[in-house]
């Protein structure tokens, strides 16, 4: 371009500026401290309204009072002092979202910080919003596929559902909501992931390995780092949600992972603290219950006459040393519809993922399981309790009946059935085969050390050998009639050569 | 017995001293700040006033405006940004405080209470610079 067009160009666009003057309310800042100000002036300003202060920093009022208002910073505050003046926007927060954000990574604001260039949005949605009311809603009857065969076989997880994913620090609570992202590809459902608090070498390590398996085509990342204030680990959770709710206003499913709300709830009672808004139990304020509630309850599944589109939710939420009755985790166990629970004597044991199935649960259930899925895994649950209680027992005597060690080896091939490493979900005709051959028995006289080996090799045979059912549960989500027998032959088969 | 509570006390005092005569007038507020000094509140007394001034501001009517511009106003001008004032918070009486401020480049900017009318040259600019990046 030469120099005279681009200076055509600019004098186009002055041409075209106007300049307005409209009244605004100005307030002035009074003291600033710890990414909190107080600022006097400001008369009508409403609650979580956006302010800007004279250097183009936004903050959100959150405590209004009689003559001042306390404002939380979002952003840097060193550059702000007393005496600054301070404008209100007449707007409550606000992010860009829309279809541009898959595949990036964008901060609380929902500015990108990928280096990718900037982010243009479809639309600016509120961070905060009421949730869907209930003539919009409808109940949960379709599966999330996490690809990871203890949880779709025994805490199933439906879209529009929130569960809980708990346990104590490096127990993999991380890897089961970055497995269940993996597993979407083609799933038809985006996934959100909200980072809150987190250190940016894990982040970075995660983002490389969802864009290793195709995942961010389908993925945003919303991130507010350990080094932020926690202004921004209070935000993102919120604009996480904006942005998913983005889609599911074009009725689209999506998956949202806040992890972790522990680090959330830390970060408001921090600002809260320095609000000066009074301290409750373990000096969380009184309102840390809403903080997590109105954010969890606009996970929903909506109806067709509202526009369809769900937000399936898992939070996650870090124990210390197993303690789940602290009041962060119960808070949360009662607003989710379940919980997933990691343990670290199972994670230890080499039962990973280390999931306690007698503790998790899921309240929405099998109507969010397939049909074939629940044929095979019906009984593995009853199996799984029956197994853990006489394991407990049998170590005190040798001696035991022909059941009780039928119960015993039969748990122990289900708990080693249901290990699987890490990055490597699942699909659900393959989970189904292999929990075919488990709960109808195929597997009783497999020694236990091959368990892992028999499944490959059956999924495999299966897959060559049985392939119209494995498409049949695959579209249909059940099996026919004649099919059955083509797999019971097929298992049959492949358990001749293999103890061969 | 309820709070004490400095804001009430200034509503009282103007409630009272509301059409009394000068003499009268001197012994209520006499006895205004001997009420606050009885409650330890003499720390307190600039708001005290803040919120007598409001009060009276708003019985009367009164706009008080802090207009700054580059230069000097002309009487022309004064009058009519006082016009603007008066009609845009309706009120009867304009009390104008003047400063000059060389940053603003040009225009003006005048400031009611919390409201603020920005029509100087700088903000003008900073809008055009958003307008140009956009």
């Amino acid at each position: 371009m030469s120099k005279s067009t681009i200076v055509e160009n600019l004098k186009q666009a002055i041409g075209e500026f106007k300049a307005h003057t409209k009244a605004e309310k100005v307030g002035v800042v009074q003291e600033v401290f710890d990414g909190v100000a107080k600022v006097s002036g400001l008369s009508d300003i409403k609650a979580s309204e956006m302010v800007t202060f004279a250097h183009g920093e936004t903050g959100v009022a959150l405590n209004l009072e009689e003559d001042s208002v306390g404002v939380v910073i979002l952003g840097d505050f060193s550059k702000i002092k007393e005496g600054d003046e301070v404008r209100a926007t007449g707007k409550i927060l606000e992010v860009p979202v829309g279809k541009g954000t898959i595949g990036r990574v964008v901060n609380a604001l929902g500015a990108a910080i990928d280096g990718k260039g900037a982010l243009k949005g479809d639309a600016m949605y509120p961070v905060e919003r009421v949730a869907s009311g209930v003539i919009t809603r409808q109940s949960v009857d379709q599966p999330v596929q996490t690809g990871i065969k203890a949880i779709d076989a025994l805490i199933p997880i439906g879209r529009g559902q929130r569960e809980l994913i708990i346990g104590d620090r490096q127990t993999g609570k991380t890897a089961i909501a970055i497995d269940t992202i993996l597993n979407q590809k083609g799933q038809n459902l985006i996934c959100v992931y909200v980072s809150i608090g987190q250190k940016d070498s894990k982040l970075r390590k995660l983002e490389t390995r969802l864009r290793e398996g195709g995942a961010m085509d389908y993925t945003v990342i919303v991130s507010a780092g350990a080094s932020e204030s926690a202004a921004l680990s209070y935000i993102a959770p919120y604009t996480g949600v904006a942005i998913a709710e983005y889609f599911m206003d074009q009725g689209q499913d999506v998956l949202i992972i806040y992890d972790d709300l522990s680090k959330h709830a830390v970060a408001y009672r921090e600002i809260s603290l320095l609000l000066r808004r009074p301290p409750g139990r373990e000096a969380y304020p009184g309102d840390v219950f809403y903080l997590h509630s109105r954010l969890l309850e606009r996970a929903c599944r909506r109806n067709k006459e509202a526009g369809g589109g769900s937000i399936t939710a898992l939070p996650i939420i870090e124990t210390q040393a197993g303690d789940i009755s602290a009041y962060i985790p119960t808070n949360v166990i009662s607003i989710t519809d379940g919980q997933i629970f990691l343990e670290t004597d199972l994670f230890y044991k080499g039962i990973r993922p280390a999931v306690n199935v007698g503790f998790s649960v899921s309240r929405v259930g099998s109507s969010a399981q397939i049909k074939a899925m629940k044929k095979v895994a019906g009984t593995l649950k009853l199996d799984l309790a029956q197994f853990r209680e006489l394991e407990a027992f049998s170590q005190f005597g040798s001696d035991l009946d022909e059941s009780t060690k039928k119960t015993l080896d039969r748990g122990r091939r289900a708990v080693e059935m249901l290990k699987q490493p890490q990055y490597s979900p699942v699909v659900v005709e393959n989970q189904v085969v292999a929990l075919y051959a488990l709960t109808r028995g195929y597997m009783d006289d497999v020694p236990v050390e091959k368990i892992k080996e028999f499944e490959t090799g059956l999924i495999d045979y299966a897959s060559v050998n049985a392939k119209n059912f494995m498409s049949e549960v695959k579209e249909k989500g059940m099996w026919s009639e004649g099919e059955e027998g083509n797999i019971k032959k097929a298992i049959a088969d492949f358990k001749v050569t293999f103890l061969k | 017995m309820a709070k004490f509570d400095i804001n009430n006390l200034a509503d009282a005092l103007y409630e009272a001293t509301e059409g009394k005569t000068h003499e009268e007038q001197q012994k209520l507020i006499h006895a205004a700040l001997l009420m606050i000094k009885q409650h330890g509140a003499l720390s307190h007394t600039a708001q005290f006033l803040k919120r007598f001034e409001k009060i009276y501001d708003e019985e009367h009517k009164t706009a008080r405006a802090v207009v700054s511009s580059k230069n000097k106003l002309t009487e022309r001008e004064r009058h009519d940004i006082k016009h603007f004032i008066a009609d845009k918070h309706k009120a009867e009486h304009v009390v104008m405080e003047e400063s000059e401020d060389e940053s603003l480049l040009g225009g003006v900017k005048i400031k009611v209470g919390d409201t603020l009318y920005d029509a100087s040259l700088k903000t003008k600019l900073k809008q055009l610079e958003e307008y140009l990046v956009k």
